[in-house]
């Protein structure tokens, strides 16, 4: 069981129409998400994705995966900043087992080989 | 900013009425990329929305401007987060959320944590992140001279 792989898959695209529909959604308002001049005056070229929104995505795909019965917990360490308009490739596999029934996998969303946010989740198997 | 060093005890923030109010479900599960569905789970990582309901906002701010002197031209970069959940939560459903707040610590890095509770004051989850108050100077700099 230990190193099955969830289905590669690429998140849908976060650009800045996508982000706006999160923070209406969400109430976020952190200004590097909103705003490009707030973003660019922090040394941005524009705008960053919310790391919650990609961690939204992320634990959609594992609860999509038919062999991932329930989400017990899911952590995130955002790694590095997400410029929007990245493409993410998230990938995913189980690296241990944890109490009785319950299984941990590594979750990923990077852009080429770089990971940009690093998570970890708790499942119950179907 | 300025911080206050003798920040590491958790400090309470209170306990807020939260509700998984189904326009703003389906608004973000379609912004998450998922088919809006009242009648199937909400999505994970809703709960951490709630955040910004704007009561409990202004009562971070409150506490963050109050106990530990934060103010001024300071961007939060949130470092983690998780979320822990005993079984989903249901749509128009009302829940409790009991937050509680640590730091900044001599680095600027808050924690808050939160536990979700149900009407029948069953434990059903947790929340956890860490946000880094940057000020706007450091953000600028380290952001010229990052890799």
């Amino acid at each position: 069981m230990i190193g099955t792989r969830l289905p590669s898959i690429d998140l849908p695209l976060a650009d800045h129409a996508v982000i706006a529909a999160y923070l209406a959604a969400s109430g976020d308002d952190n200004p590097l998400h909103r705003d490009p001049c707030a973003a660019r005056s922090a040394g941005f070229a524009d705008i960053l994705v919310p790391g919650l929104l990609i961690m939204a995505q992320m634990a959609e795909h594992l609860r999509a995966w038919p062999r991932c019965q329930e989400i017990v917990q899911l952590q995130c360490r955002f790694v590095e900043p997400v410029p929007v308009g990245t493409r993410l490739r998230c990938d995913g596999r189980i690296v241990a087992t944890a109490a009785v029934g319950l299984t941990v996998v590594r979750l990923t969303a990077a852009q080429g080989r770089r990971i940009l946010i690093l998570g970890e989740a708790t499942i119950r198997l179907a | 900013m300025s911080a206050r060093i003798d920040m590491s005890a958790l400090r309470s923030v209170g306990v807020f009425p939260v509700t998984v109010e189904a326009g703003r479900m389906r608004h973000f599960a379609a912004a998450i990329g998922v088919i809006p569905d009242e009648a199937g789970p909400v999505p994970f990582a809703f709960p951490v929305s709630w955040l910004s309901n704007p009561e409990i906002r202004a009562a971070l701010e409150a506490e963050l401007q109050r106990d530990a002197g934060i103010a001024g031209d300071v961007l939060p970069v949130h470092l983690d987060q998780s979320i822990a959940l005993a079984e989903p939560l249901r749509v128009g459903e009302d829940y409790l959320l009991s937050l509680a707040i640590e730091g900044p610590d001599p680095r600027g890095i808050v924690q808050i944590t939160g536990q979700i509770t149900g009407p029948d004051a069953r434990a059903l989850g947790s929340l956890g992140l860490r946000l880094a108050l940057v000020a706007l100077d450091d953000a600028r700099t380290a952001n010229r001279t990052g890799p």
